[in-house]
Formats: C-alpha cells, structure tokens, sequence
C-alpha cells in the first residue's frame, strides 16, 4: 500500500498544526462558530444531535493492522469505544470533544491518516474497489489511479470551495462493486485495443434529493490525461455549476441543465488547453506510485483441502461463511473474506475497539497485512489463503464478526439515523435491525440469495436507498416516522435509480412490508438462480404493489 | 412551553439552559419559558452564552410535561435529550425522557 | 479607502465601483463591470485609472483582446463559500498569460489567502478587519507542501512526483 514519504509526513503534520490553530483561536474567541464551522467541516470535524462527529479517512478504503490498531486505540480513549465504518470508506467517530480534536489527528498523522476533505465542498475521499488488486476479475488495480487522484485533489488551492461536495469512485474489474455510475465522477478501467489501460468515465451521478445515473462522457480516457481531465471536469463545474441552491448544485443538475453533449464540449474544450501541460501522468512516475501497491508474494496454492470441506460438511456456520464471505482471488489458493459489521440485529458499519484490535491482528497473521473497508460497510481481508479458513474463522466467531451474511439480506446499509445524525427525519439503525432480526435465520438468508436492502433516514440518501434492490427512505409525517420503499434499484455495472412502490409505512409496518415484499419475489422466482433484482426487472412493480396494498 | 436547547462548546454535550442561567445536562433541569416573551429573553441568554464561547446552535423547542417530566414534543428532541436508542449504555442521565 | 495587501505591503487605495450603466465619475480610480468595460472600452482605456472587476459568472475570456491595457482586474468572492474567482484567476494567468494585477475582493476568510496567492492572485482588498489583524500579525496558514502544480507562481518541484512542489519559503511568511 501507499507509505508517506517525507513530503506527505510534512504535509499532513502542517495540515494538523494548521487545524490544531484553529481550534486554539475557536476556544480563544478568535474564531466565531460561524466563522470556524467551515474550518472545521474542512477537517471531517460536524458538530452531530448529541456531539461532535470526526470523519477519518481511509483512503480507498485500504489499511493496515498498525492504522486500525490505532483507530482502536482512538476509540477507546477519545470516544466511547467504538467507530462507524460509512459508506465512503471512512470512519467515524461520534462522540469526541473538540479540545481533544487536535490529539486524536496528531496520534492519526503518525499512522499516516489524516480527516483531510472528509467534509465540505471539496473533493471527497476517492473510492475504490474494495478487492482491489485481490480479485480474479480485475483489469488493473485501481487503487494506484485513487492515490493519485487523493493526492492530486488535497488542499487543490482551486477546488476546495466548490458548488457543492464532489465524489470521486474507481473500478478496476467489469462487475463493479464501487458503484461509479452514481458518484460524481466515475472511473471505470478498461484496456483499448491496442492493450493499453484507460477509463471509461462517467459524470454528473450521485444520489441525494435527485438521484440520477452517471453519463459517460469518454469510452477511453488514456492513463496519462487522468489528472488534466479530471482537473478539467472540476474547472467546468467549479465555474458552472449552480451556487443559488444547495439542492441543485451537485454536477449531475449540471449535466442534466447543460445537457450532456454541450457539457462534454465544454469539458474538452478544457481539457485540450491544459492536456499537454503539467498535469500529464508520466509513465515512469504511474509505475513508481503502481510499486506501493504490488501484491503481496502469494505462492500458488491448491484449493479447499480435505479437512476444510470436511469441516464445512458438519459445520452449518461455516459452510455459509465459505459461501457468502469470499470473493475469487486472482491466485489460486487464496481468496478475500469479508468480515460482517453485521451481525444479526447489530448495527451496520459499528465496530468495537476490540473488534478492531482483533481485525488489525488477523490482518497481520492471516492477511499480509492488508485491510479494506467497503462502501458496504464491511471489512474485508483481501489476501487470504484458503487453508488458513477454519482457523481465522474461528477467530472471527469469537469476534463477533463472522455472520456469513456478505449479500444477503441482512447485509444492510444503513446511514446513521436520527440516532444520531442532525439531519435525520427518521431512524435508520433500528430499521436495519430489525429486518435483520426477522431474516437472521441463516437458511432463510440462504434460500432469499442475494438481496440488497439499503435505509436512509433522510433525503439526503446517505444510506443509498435509491440503489438498494430494496431501498427504504425514513420520513417525517405528522410528527412520527414513516417510511417510503423503493424497488429495483442498483449500484452495479448495471445501475438503476429504485422506483417509489406506494404510499409509506409506519415504523411498525415496514419490516413487515419487507416480508411481504421477499416472500412475493420467492413466489415468482423462476429459481433459486434468479436474484430478487432480475425478478424485479423481469415482472415489474404489479405483484409487489398488489401484495402490499392489495388488488388494484 | 419551551425549553432552550444547544451543544456545548468544548465537548459537544448536549445541554438545556437551567436555573440561574446555568447549562444543564439533564433535561429534567431544564428551566421552562411560557410565551413568547420569556422565550425571547431566554435566547438572548443563550446569544450571550454563545458570545462567551459557552456553547453553540442554541435554539427552543416545544416540550410537555406529564408524571415523568419534562417530556419533548418532537421525537427528534426526545432522542436528543436521551441519547441514541441503539445505544443503551450511552443514555443520558435524563432518565425521566422517554423516547 | 481600504487597505490593499500586495507584496508583503499593506497600502490605502480609493476604489469607486460604477453600477452597470451608470456614468463614469471623473478624477477617481474606478472599478467597472465587465460588460461596462467592453462596451466602453476605447473610452475607459483613454481615461485610464480604472480596473475591471470580474462578478463570478462573468467570463474572463472576454477580456482576452484588451489584457496588455488592463492594469488590473479583480475578482469578486460574494462570499468565501463562492470559489469562481479561484478558476478566474488561474484562466486569466495561466491560459490567458494575464501579466497585470489580479486583486481578490469581497468576502474571503483568511484562509484563503494563500490559495488565492497560488491561483494566481496578486492583491487583496481586505474588507474583513479578522483578515486585516491577521496579515499585519504575519499569519499566512498554509500547507507549504503542494499537491498541485499551479502556472505561474513560483516554487519548487520536489521528488520525483511532477505535481508535488513546495513553498519557495518552507517558513509561513506574510507573502513574498
């Protein structure tokens, strides 16, 4: 993975001096909070319904043992013991005091992390991913082209006030499990006939109030224009885009005002004045950032032996973790496990600091030490090997985070919530665990197949409701919760905005409604092979609308 | 009636303004304000507190009271006033707050 | 009069701002709109004191013909959450080879100042007294490592990655 040179150690260590100061002239009266709350969003730092948040970043979500033993280190001693992987790979922290904001970026810059832009109008955390440079299906390793982007948008001295915020995601394989059709900009690799590596590049995707698919704007965008076209994507938007209303001020109301073909003009336009300046990716600097990022040795290896087939014969548990949790790996005899955060009835995305202490040691001794986070909100070791299964199995039971539930129903994403979030309009966590709850059954899990069911409990869709196959949006009406339910959404290479089924439900209600919903598509399934998405798509919304609102 | 609502400053605790203008953080503390006139007087403390670097985004919220308390009208404050419902542990000493 | 931050020194300058159409004032330093300068353009070069102030949507490609005779244009922050005049001022150096002076106007906050410097920005109209105290005292926050190339301002290349650059002082310093 990427190390910090002296450069990036100088620059993160000024940049936390930097805010370490501004926290001093904030409780010196020097800054009002008008004043310091853009300073310190700048630093992932949000003041929540019940505490400060401090947003840290994972860089395409990839880490090692020693920075997660550190995230468990600041949990346990700044906050209440535990941290909250989010859908941009990130983590947060709910309950840190601002005096002790400055000490917990110090001890973070010292594991090369930082809360740079996890917050304002900037360029957000890049993504990625999460089996990156580990999966059997990929083209290339995307993980090179974030860090370049990561380091690219940092502190841009003309991006940092932008319309509004922007997300950047990357796919390095065809099935894309980084969701790039609904982010602002997304990457996708591809190789042109000559063999070469490029992008296909979508913009003007995203989520929120108006959700909308991402338009491509380039079927190869060769490797060294990265940066001068994504710079010029930005200039374009920083000058274009709307600044009269937040909710109109993302990129893709821009493409959607502009209209697609004007709008790629414009970008090209741009681009071709500053292509051959600066910001040309030389080859030999791509390959030297390329060599952070080289696999880890892995010698070929035989597939499952005798004794761990034997075990996943008698051991319920872990035949479901073997077929749920793994993802093929490009060298035989390995694979990337995914560790659950969702435990049945727990809450997505949590983890405790011994979880993650935990995580950080079977990094070291089962995964070459590597760990990514996914937008899913779980965590993922992405160099396994498979013989090692029972035994790291084993330790994930005791852990607590070996629910073989990766894409099944109760691998919900879930957003904070009014539990804790200042926008809220309804609870999400409580939803998810309760779904969870209902389908916890680890055949029922099974038999349903792959199911992904996405809550926010906002407009903002942070929970990405709009892309779940089962999206559930929490409301506010007449002073209680209720809930709207999309279907047919996906953040896949096939991406779809979900569409509204009908009026909402109550708190009480909505699970049952999910019931419903799950129990119609088992009904109509034309197999165990076709996913409740290919149901949906196949025979629209009517049996679901009738099941749940009766005949019409 | 209204109580006045905000963070505090230094550690971002949730905190009701009290007798003698002091911030409390239980709800069950809280001063009550009836009509529009008090409630302005009371934001004006607040305005001052916030002037002081005593705490931040105050604002008045309608609440109630029935045998257990002081109870807020909207469950967006209740959860406030009682700590996330997902965490247990985490409740605030309010306990007179039901969500 | 306010003060004007340039060079490391803080001067006291009289600017008039003329509305879209209305008259030019005599005997004063004036700014005026785009569209009021090119539609005035051979009058406001003869009369000379003036500078053309760029309002965010304007396009400063507009005033590519008449650089050579524009002693200065200044770009506007409505308020420091409004980034245009940031790409204003990169097009207008970078693209457009603007040798004159680029002033920062309006509402920015002190930090960004030095990213303003770096797009190309060579003065400040200072209206915030918080930004004022701040210059006098010699604060200039700032990140001295950069991460991104910028035109025309100078620094220094360093290591091997051809966008990182760092401060041609290390040391924060009031400007150069």
């Amino acid at each position: 993975m990427y190390r910090y040179d002296e450069f990036d150690h100088s620059f993160v260590t000024q940049r936390t001096e930097q805010f370490k100061d501004q926290v001093r002239r904030r409780l010196a009266g020097e800054l009002s909070e008008d004043e310091f709350k853009p300073l310190r969003l700048m630093n992932g730092l949000y003041l929540q319904l019940h505490a400060y948040m401090l947003r840290v970043a994972i860089p395409y979500g990839t880490l090692n043992g020693r920075q997660m033993r550190k995230l468990a280190h600041i949990a346990r001693t700044y906050d209440r013991g535990y941290g909250h992987f989010t859908t941009r790979q990130n983590i947060q922290f709910n309950w840190p005091k601002l005096e002790d904001t400055p000490a917990i970026l110090e001890e973070l810059a010292e594991v090369e992390m930082h809360a740079i832009q996890t917050s304002g109008n900037c360029i957000r955390n890049v993504t990625a991913d999460h089996f990156a440079g580990a999966a059997a299906d990929e083209i290339a390793d995307p993980r090179p082209y974030a860090e370049i982007l990561r380091q690219w948008s940092s502190l841009h001295p003309e991006f940092s006030f932008l319309p509004r915020k922007f997300k950047i995601a990357i796919t390095g394989a065809p099935n894309d499990r980084a969701a790039v059709q609904v982010h602002d900009i997304g990457l996708q690799l591809t190789r042109n006939e000559a063999g070469e590596v490029g992008f296909e590049v979508f913009v003007g995707g995203g989520l929120g109030r108006t959700p909308m698919i991402g338009r491509k704007v380039r079927d190869f965008l060769p490797e060294e224009d990265l940066l001068a076209y994504s710079e010029a994507i930005l200039r374009v938007y920083n000058r274009y885009g709307r600044r009269d209303n937040k909710y109109k001020a993302r990129i893709k109301i821009l493409v959607h005002e502009t209209g697609l073909e004007e709008l790629k003009a414009d970008i090209e336009a741009e681009f071709e004045k500053i292509r051959h300046g600066v910001l040309r990716l030389p080859d030999e600097e791509v390959r030297r950032i390329e060599a952070y990022f080289a696999p880890p040795p892995l010698e070929v290896g035989s597939d499952l032996s005798a004794d761990v087939e034997a075990r996943r014969e008698t051991d319920a548990a872990f035949a479901q973790f073997l077929a749920h949790n793994l993802n093929p790996h490009r060298v035989p005899g390995y694979t990337s496990v995914t560790l659950s955060m969702k435990p049945i009835g727990g809450i997505p995305g949590d983890a405790s600091d011994d979880q993650m202490d935990v995580i950080a040691d079977l990094a070291e001794q089962f995964g070459h030490d590597e760990i990514r986070i996914s937008h899913e909100q779980n965590v993922i070791l992405p160099h396994v090997k498979l013989s090692d299964l029972p035994v790291l199995f084993d330790k994930l039971v005791a852990a607590g985070i070996a629910e073989g539930n990766a894409g099944l129903i109760t691998d919900i994403i879930a957003c904070p919530g009014m539990d804790y979030c200042a926008l809220a309009t309804a609870r999400s966590i409580p939803v998810a665990q309760r779904i969870s709850e209902r389908f916890g059954a680890a055949e029922r899990q099974a038999e349903i197949g792959e199911l992904k069911i996405k809550i926010s409990g906002c407009i903002n869709a942070c929970g990405h409701h709009h892309v779940g196959h089962i999206g559930i949006l929490g409301l506010e009406k007449k002073g209680e919760e209720f809930y709207q339910i999309t279907l047919g959404g996906s953040a896949n290479e096939n991406a779809s905005i979900g569409e509204i089924v009908g009026r909402g439900f109550s708190s009480e209600e909505v699970v049952d409604a999910v019931e419903k919903l799950v129990d119609t598509y088992m009904g109509l399934r034309t197999g165990k092979d076709e996913t409740f998405l290919e149901a949906y798509r196949r025979v629209g919304d009517e049996p679901f609308k009738e099941t749940l609102y009766g005949a019409a | 009636m209204k109580v006045i609502t905000a963070n505090r400053l230094l550690d971002g605790e949730v905190v009701w303004l009290g007798a003698e203008d002091l911030w409390v953080d239980a709800l069950i503390e809280a001063k009550m304000f009836d009509g529009k006139e008090a409630t302005t007087a009371a934001l004006a403390v607040a305005a001052q507190a916030v002037a002081d670097q005593k705490i931040v985004g105050p604002y008045d919220m309608d609440v109630t009271i029935d045998e257990d308390g002081i109870v807020p009208v909207r469950l967006r404050e209740r959860i406030r006033a009682a700590g996330p419902t997902t965490h247990p542990q985490f409740r605030k000493q309010a306990a007179s707050v039901r969500v | 009069m306010t003060t004007i931050f340039k060079d490391g020194m803080f001067q006291e300058e009289s600017w008039t701002r003329v509305e879209p159409e209305a008259d030019l004032p005599q005997n004063r330093h004036i700014l005026v709109p785009v569209a009021t300068f090119l539609a005035h353009a051979n009058a406001l070069k003869n009369r000379g004191n003036f500078g053309v102030e760029v309002a965010p949507p304007d396009k400063v490609e507009e005033l590519a013909a008449h650089l050579d005779e524009l002693p200065l244009i200044s770009v506007v922050f409505p308020s420091f959450a409004d980034g245009r005049a940031f790409s204003a001022a990169r097009i207008l150096r970078e693209q457009m080879a603007y040798k004159g002076d680029i002033r920062a106007t309006g509402s920015y906050i002190l930090d960004q100042v030095p990213l303003a410097r770096r797009c190309g920005v060579s003065s400040f109209e200072i209206v915030k007294p918080e930004v004022l105290k701040a210059l006098k005292a010699g604060e200039w926050p700032e990140v001295t490592k950069y991460l991104q190339p910028v035109g025309t301002v100078h620094e220094i290349p360093e290591g091997t990655r051809p966008w990182a650059r760092r401060s041609v002082r290390e040391l924060p310093v009031a400007a150069e």
